[in-house]
């Protein structure tokens, strides 16, 4: 048996750097099947995003002629095959006419695309790179989720603990049904009633819309960072509490299920302090399913962002992957959606190597 | 029996649970008595009140009525064990240590198991650091298993080794009670026979009481030094290990005793 054992685990630690590089390699598989589809998705997409190109006169955009409607759209191949589009689009080579001379371009431009981390540029603003721009807004949208995500697992799990200790109690009854309601409260409803009640309608506490205030760049250390977090105080509630709603009840439920196990059992009987029951022997099992949780609770929460940050108008990546689909500017929506499934990507990968961290069963094999 | 002091007297328990069909009785006025270094078993079909009685002999359920005492020597006198709470209660643990059916459930999978015997010994104040360590590693050499297998994880044991790392775990606070909850009806029958034997050893050189809940008669044959038959709660009849399984006086053992010989 002890001879057996540990020839199952040389077995799979063996197998260990050959899982690792499949796993990745069907991530990339995902990655390019997501960029793939994607991309379809948008072109079939009614809309021309030819018209929408303008000329900059300052706050204004002039509607663009014929001819410079014509020189974008050859620019942009959006007249050649989906195909011949979207391999422009992935690169290496670049396709359009000022490309790679390899296929009837002049060589001015000659590589670009996905695989060289290009994003291309903007349709409306040409002289704008979509990764930089991306990059302005990701600074926004990452901040907030990461404190949505913290706030929510510091509020809830304590939370769903404290209601599994006392299961059946008015206090466990009455905090699962506020939870279940935090739960069932779609967010542009939440997000809209809190603006009526906090916002210059209602109590005119805080201010609705932007990160910062018109006179921001007049204030101090203090007070900037104070108008920051009034600002962003909204649109964190919104993005957090279905999110503590749901962790609560799955720390609840394992909590439950991990109260009842006989070793909770045999903990109690040895004598250990409730507290040691509780954390040691009892949260350290139940944490599996909420690592796994936090896995896919980022996607839904980076989706989540493209309606906080519309309602809210906040410069994040969600509003700028709508203001994309809105203005069919392929390159941002492809980019949005690409760094969106990156992060869900991510996410998984994170929530199983957390797994693997913290579960023994999975660490030794 | 009477001759001897007694470790565990139990008076009138009763525990009813209200459930959704209504109160049920899972004890009634159950009253017995155990001896130091006695065995004892108690058997019942499923329903009869078996696990009530364990958890309540492991303060781990209040009674509603009745009362349990303990007398363990290391404490020197009385105590009101089904009364007990907090600190007390606590301390008085170490004396009455549990083992369980299922013993890869009762062993706390993130924990390695040479922790799971440890701890007992630092909760207690019965050893520190490395001393708890070495007596650790002595408690599983007793019940057979060496230190690089107390190493692992539970999940890295066979069921047998796993039930000696349980064993062990129970033994190291010192109780003077083992209450043991069918602890090898999960086990194949020659593991059986080794755990069975093992418990004998532990028992006898720790003049340690046995209380343990079984259905299987052939264990409790060859185990028990007296029986208690439960039925819907409530004792219906003790005595002799001989006495009760080879002349059953009650309709309900005599039941058992026929299912058990066909």
């Amino acid at each position: 048996m002890v001879q057996g054992s540990s020839q199952r685990a040389f077995g799979v630690a063996g197998g260990g750097a050959r899982a690792l590089a499949r796993s990745v390699l069907t991530r990339i598989g995902v990655f390019l099947g997501v960029s793939v589809l994607v991309f379809c998705v948008i072109h079939a997409a009614p809309g021309d995003p030819s018209l929408s190109v303008g000329v900059d006169v300052g706050d204004a955009v002039a509607v663009a002629s014929d001819g410079a409607r014509a020189r974008f759209r050859a620019e942009h191949l959006l007249d050649a095959s989906l195909v011949r589009q979207y391999l422009h689009y992935l690169g290496p080579f670049d396709l359009s006419p000022r490309g790679h001379p390899w296929f009837g371009g002049t060589g001015e431009d000659p590589w670009g695309g996905l695989v060289c981390f290009d994003f291309g540029h903007e349709f409306r603003r040409p002289t704008i790179s979509v990764s930089s721009e991306l990059a302005k807004r990701l600074a926004v949208t990452v901040p907030l989720t990461a404190v949505a995500v913290l706030l929510a697992y510091a509020l809830a799990v304590p939370l769903g603990v404290a209601c599994a200790r006392r299961r059946g109690s008015a206090f466990d009854r009455a905090t699962s049904t506020l939870l279940l309601a935090c739960f069932s409260v779609p967010a542009y409803w939440a997000a809209l009633l809190l603006m009526l009640v906090f916002g210059a309608r209602g109590l005119d506490w805080l201010p609705m819309l932007g990160l910062h205030d018109k006179d921001a760049a007049e204030f101090g250390a203090f007070a900037s960072a104070l108008d920051l977090a009034r600002h962003a105080l909204l649109p964190v509630v919104v993005m957090t509490y279905g999110a503590l709603a749901y962790i609560a009840r799955q720390t609840r439920g394992a909590m439950i299920e991990a109260l009842e196990s006989d070793y909770v059992r045999a903990a109690r009987a040895r004598g250990l302090a409730e507290t040691r029951v509780v954390w040691r022997h009892a949260f350290s099992n139940a944490v599996f399913p909420l690592l796994t949780l936090a896995g896919s609770l980022l996607p839904a929460l980076v989706g989540g962002s493209v309606l906080v940050e519309s309602i809210f108008e906040l410069p994040g990546v969600g509003r700028y992957a709508y203001e994309g689909f809105l203005q069919r500017d392929y390159n941002v929506v492809m980019a949005t959606t690409l760094v969106s499934a990156l992060m869900t990507l991510a996410g998984l990968a994170l929530s199983d190597a957390l797994y693997a961290w913290f579960d023994p069963r999975v660490r030794r094999a | 029996m009477s001759s001897r002091e007694p470790i565990l007297v139990v008076e009138g328990l009763a525990k009813t649970y209200r459930t959704a069909a209504g109160p049920v009785e899972a004890l009634r006025d159950v009253s017995f008595e155990l001896a130091r270094g006695e065995r004892l078993a108690v058997v019942g079909e499923s329903g009869s009140g078996k696990s009530t009685l364990v958890r309540a002999l492991l303060a781990l359920v209040r009674p509603d009525a009745g009362r349990v005492r303990l007398s363990p020597r290391g404490a020197g006198r009385m105590l009101e064990w089904s009364s007990l709470a907090g600190r007390e209660l606590a301390r008085a643990r170490r004396y009455v240590q549990p083992v369980f059916q299922d013993p890869m459930a009762s062993l706390n999978p993130r924990r390695p198991v040479i922790a799971a015997v440890e701890e007992p010994l630092v909760v207690h104040g019965l050893a520190r650091g490395d001393a708890a360590r070495a007596r650790a590693i002595a408690l599983c050499a007793e019940v057979g298993l060496e230190p690089a297998t107390a190493a692992r994880f539970p999940h890295e044991l066979s069921l047998g080794q796993a039930q000696r790392a349980c064993l062990a775990r129970a033994l190291a606070s010192e109780p003077e009670l083992l209450v043991l909850d069918e602890p090898t009806s999960a086990l194949d029958v020659g593991l059986q026979a080794q755990i069975v034997n093992l418990l004998f050893a532990s028992a006898r050189a720790r003049e340690l009481a046995l209380l343990f809940v079984s259905h299987d008669l052939d264990l409790v044959g060859h185990v028990a030094e007296r029986v208690l038959v439960l039925e819907r709660g409530r004792i219906v009849e003790a005595g002799a290990v001989e006495q009760v399984l080879d002349a059953p006086r009650h309709e309900h053992t005599r039941a058992l005793v026929r299912a058990w010989q066909l």
